[in-house]
């Protein structure tokens, strides 16, 4: 197999990548560790995180956005040049700050702190992120051009992250149609539909 | 002049002429014409505006002063973002990367180029943690911050950069975008004397980027902003 993927067990920030090699239907070892055995692993990681792709020769690539693009790039789901390559990770950048809030809630102790992030995440974080890819949206179906690309996939993961906290999931996108539409799409697809259905049952 | 003399001339001329016209076409469409959108500060915009000045690429360095005015029209209500040729690409890793691979300040193939792409999302993510401790009003959660940042955090990142070195740079004798970026980073941490006897190579590495002369030639026009971020 020339691909491992090294990340927690868990969905987190390793799950759009997941999600990539769904659908692209390329194979891949998906290496998960438990909190227990991430120290013993920690030094093997080209910078103490994950997730990590390691290709073919060994080469260890960090930083899910770089790898989910990577591969995104390598299997079609992108577009015909650099700045149309650049345009669609300027879309997938927009989406990384709600996954970090998403993630900073889901690690918050602080009963007072989690109240404050929960209410911005759900007030403002969400609703100004989802009304920008609705509109982007809208026009051909697709986050960007008229084709499905890694944004789309990308897109999934942050409806995961936002319905996560959000006390009513499936209502979330009823004020955004063209992204619900998406996010059918995306579930529709038969590899990912597969992948959604076997993927480990995991917290996060 | 006889008529054929004149001819000769004219067709002389006419020829110059279309050679040039189309040397300038050519170049018209090789270099995009980009503008950096972003406030007048440092910060995000900086890494970008670095990588045009090493390049040597003209761009316009748009800096918004009536944000209220701008944020509407920002593809994602925030900045900075580049035009390149009237397509709009946000973020500021991803605009600095484009400029940098299509530039020459990047690798040679795209495993390359993700892989230090690889590298600049842990040195960002580092600067994410350094401005998170920064700014921590509570002053216990910034003293246990500080005490992460210290100990596990710094050593860790600056460990990997230093072992990295592979010449003057990171990546070999010539720059590329992550020594740009880690100088931008790094640059006030590694003046602790401690770092530099500990990083040694490293700290090599950010002398020899504020040493090049287009960076020098930047650092010195730039415009001095209010903050010093």
């Amino acid at each position: 197999m020339s691909y491992t993927l090294y990340y927690f067990n868990g969905r987190g920030s390793a799950e759009a990548i997941r999600l990539i090699f769904a659908y692209a239907g390329v194979e891949y070892k998906d290496v998960r560790y438990e909190q227990e055995e991430w120290p013993k692993q920690k030094p093997k990681m080209p910078f103490g995180k994950m997730p990590v792709l390691e290709l073919a020769d060994g080469k260890m690539i960090p930083g899910s956005m770089v790898i989910a693009r990577y591969l995104g790039e390598k299997y079609g789901l992108a577009g015909a040049d650099a700045v149309e390559n650049a345009e669609i990770c300027g879309i997938v950048d927009a989406m990384v700050d709600l996954a970090k809030e998403g993630g900073a809630l889901f690690f918050e102790e602080d009963k007072d702190r989690k109240e404050k992030m929960l209410k911005k995440y759900l007030d403002t974080t969400i609703p100004s992120l989802f009304d920008k890819l609705n509109q982007l949206c809208s026009k051909d179906g697709y986050l960007w051009g008229s084709k499905l690309t890694w944004a789309d996939l990308a897109f999934h993961r942050a409806f995961e992250y936002a319905s996560a906290h959000h006390p009513d999931k499936e209502a979330i996108l009823d004020k955004y149609p063209a992204l619900k539409t998406l996010r059918s799409l995306v579930e529709q697809n038969e590899n990912i539909a597969k992948w959604i259905k076997e993927r480990p049952k995991t917290k996060f | 002049l006889a008529p054929p003399t004149n001819c000769i001339i004219k067709s002389i001329f006419a020829s110059l002429f279309s050679a040039s016209c189309s040397a300038t076409v050519l170049k018209n469409i090789a270099m995009p014409s980009y503008k950096l959108v972003y406030f007048n500060i440092r910060a995000r915009g900086e890494l970008t505006r670095f990588v045009f000045a090493q390049a040597g690429v003209e761009y316009e360095d748009y800096r918004v002063s009536d944000w209220a005015a701008e944020k509407p029209t920002a593809p994602f209500g925030t900045l900075p973002y580049l035009e390149v040729d009237g397509k709009r690409v946000s973020g500021s890793t991803v605009a600095a990367r484009l400029v940098a691979e299509k530039h020459g300040l990047a690798g040679k193939n795209d495993v390359e180029n993700a892989a230090m792409a690889g590298v600049m999302d842990a040195v960002a993510d580092y600067q994410t943690k350094f401005f998170e401790c920064l700014f921590e009003k509570d002053e216990a959660k910034k003293a246990e911050k500080t005490k992460d940042l210290n100990e596990k955090h710094t050593p860790l990142i600056l460990g990997k950069l230093n072992d990295m070195v592979a010449g003057k740079f990171l990546y070999g004798d010539s720059p590329t975008w992550v020594d740009l970026g880690a100088y931008l980073v790094f640059n006030d941490v590694a003046k602790d004397d401690n770092i530099q006897k500990t990083y040694g190579k490293f700290c090599g590495v950010l002398k020899e980027v504020e040493n090049l002369p287009n960076i020098k030639a930047w650092m010195e026009k730039r415009p001095k902003t209010d903050m010093d971020i």
